[in-house]
């Protein structure tokens, strides 16, 4: 039976590059800080900080679009691996999921409700479980009552995966179970011998700090900024979702409003200036450029694409939209598809690559920027 | 037209130099005196050492009048706008960047590009209204005039200003050469108007 693990206070690691906030200026994302309980992440333009506070409770993990957070100990594919192992889910029997608080018989015991996520809804059902009962306490007595505020919309989400491959949305219940007092962790007996001990390693502690290391004399070379925003590490939190769905077909096209949802779609239109950004910035390679000589073309990998609305947000031209809704079944197999496909060619005045055809001898930037000089010059006086 | 004296006394630009605390350096151009020499130009690009195809500062020529009747004496001039980057007070180019690589300085108001975090995506030079940031193919990133930051931190001139021939243009702190254009009664002009960026270059004309 997979039970509570002993990693409840491990905090998770944080991969700064993947967050929309340090990807762009242009983003206002801010769910971790939203959803921490106990004030912990603190989001700057490098990205999310842990600070002390941190209980481990994984709502940063759960909600986090693009995966900047990670469980090292027990993320979702060890999870999932763990289900697969043993005996639980039992066939044609329903899976609980509870947390530390609440049912620790539950078969999947996580540190808090707040941390599940779309994945482990899932599994259960491909393992053949006939339910999912979430056995929900009274959240809002709990001191970390802040970070399940995102549950109703995981819960949601997963419901409209149950009804894509064919389950039913009520197969994903709700119990409600007590709330359970908290573990008062007794404060450590401290000896004077131990006390003089912890003094003495702290102040060796400090005092090396002191002394500057041949390391600390040498500057950090800058670190190449766009070579950190081309390394993306795979999103192992959409890779565990993929494999939770990996054993279903689709019983249905299931098309979900975008605002919220999993995934989007995206539409590209002509106004595209092939700057690539949204390529540079996408934090999980959904977009990408296969860049020719002569043409341009933009393709897009709905079942990574997080909904982060990055490229959205960065899109100087407008060019690029999200379709009013998206549809569910992309995450069953991994397709490309094309979003823009047009001819190239460089500008001979500033060099740059722009989209168009034979009637366009400059880049529209280069005439944007005569028709901006002559009707400012104009006005001169 | 005899070689004119300088207009802007030493004692400006050495107070712009003492001055403590946030201010706006900048320059100032006489378009009157301008003859469109380029020379601002070349003595840039010797200085900041820029490849082809970017250009901090350039010289636009602007005709104005009609000569369509030969009988008559054409009524035609034509004058030349040095246009540096204008170091806007309320940058149009900052509040486009996606990435935060460009800012402005508080203590001398210089906008400048971090090359290092440039991604070249050339959104600055759409948001520009004076088309100033160009674009260098080589390097992948987006360049501008830097009010010769470098000179201006150890108290030369920007390098644009030493090669005016004309001496047409001057470098001070705004505040400083707004009230001397104000007390030589010079006719000030703006560029496309007022312009909602708070441009810092000052023209006369």
């Amino acid at each position: 039976m997979t039970k509570e693990a002993s990693h409840s206070s491990v905090r998770p690691q944080v991969a700064g590059s993947l967050c929309s906030r340090f990807r762009t200026t242009k983003s206002d994302c801010a769910l971790c800080e939203e959803v921490c309980p106990k004030q912990a992440v603190r989001l700057s333009n490098e990205g999310p900080v842990i600070s002390e506070q941190c209980v481990g409770c994984g709502a940063c993990y759960a909600i986090c679009p693009t995966a900047a957070f990670d469980l090292p100990a027990r993320a979702d594919l060890a999870i999932i691996e763990e289900m697969r192992d043993s005996d639980d889910p039992r066939p044609e029997q329903p899976y609980a999921i509870s947390c530390r608080r609440a049912d620790t018989t539950a078969e999947l015991v996580l540190p808090c409700l707040g941390r599940l996520t779309e994945a482990l809804l899932v599994e259960p059902m491909g393992l053949g479980a006939s339910a999912v009962e979430i056995r929900r306490p009274a959240c809002e007595k709990c001191s970390l009552t802040k970070a399940v505020t995102s549950l109703d919309l995981v819960l949601q989400r997963a419901r409209g995966l149950y009804e894509m491959v064919g389950l039913a949305g009520g197969q994903l219940r709700e119990r409600r179970v007590a709330l359970r007092a908290a573990k008062q962790s007794a404060p450590p007996d401290v000896s004077r011998r131990g006390f003089v001990g912890a003094l003495g390693k702290g102040a060796l502690g400090l005092a090396s700090l002191a002394i500057p290391t041949p390391e600390a004399k040498q500057a950090q070379p800058p670190a190449d900024f766009r070579k950190i925003l081309a390394e993306r590490p795979e999103n192992r939190k959409r890779s565990a979702l993929l494999e939770s769905l990996k054993g279903f077909s689709p019983a249905r096209t299931m098309a979900v409003p975008a605002q919220n949802a999993l995934l989007a779609d995206i539409v590209v239109s002509r106004k595209c200036s092939a700057c690539g950004t949204c390529v540079l910035l996408c934090p999980t390679m959904a977009i990408s450029l296969i860049e020719r000589e002569e043409s341009f073309c933009l393709t897009f990998r709905p079942a990574q694409c997080v909904n982060c609305r990055v490229c959205r947000q960065v899109c100087n031209q407008e060019a690029l939209d999200f379709k009013a809704e998206a549809t569910l079944n992309s995450l069953l197999g991994d397709r490309e598809k094309t979003l823009l496909q047009a001819p190239q060619k460089t500008c001979p005045v500033c060099r740059g690559r722009y989209l168009g055809g034979d009637d366009m001898e400059f880049c529209p930037l280069c005439l944007d920027r005569v028709r901006k000089q002559q009707s400012m010059l104009a006005k001169l006086g | 037209m005899s070689e004119r004296d300088p207009i802007i006394a030493q004692e400006v630009i050495d107070r712009a130099f003492r001055k403590k605390g946030p201010k706006q350096y900048t320059l100032w151009v006489d378009l009157e005196y301008c003859i469109g020499c380029h020379a601002c130009t070349m003595g840039c690009k010797a200085e900041n050492n820029t490849p082809v195809g970017v250009d901090y500062n350039r010289v636009i020529e602007v005709e104005e009048g009609l000569f369509d009747n030969p009988k008559q004496r054409p009524e035609l001039q034509v004058y030349f706008v040095a246009m540096p980057c204008m170091h806007c007070g309320k940058p149009a180019c900052m509040a486009a960047c996606p990435v935060g690589a460009i800012t402005k300085r508080q203590e001398d108001g210089i906008v400048l590009i971090n090359k290092d975090r440039c991604i070249g995506c050339r959104y600055c030079a759409w948001a520009c209204p004076y088309g100033v940031p160009t674009f260098n193919a080589e390097a992948k990133v987006m360049e501008k005039c830097t009010l010769c930051v470098h000179r201006v931190t150890k108290g030369l001139l920007p390098a644009c200003v030493e090669t005016c021939v004309a001496k047409t243009r001057f470098f001070g702190e705004m505040n400083d050469l707004v009230n001397l254009i104000r007390e030589q009664r010079s006719k000030r002009v703006f560029l496309g108007g007022a312009s909602s960026t708070v441009p810092s270059v000052v023209y006369t004309k």
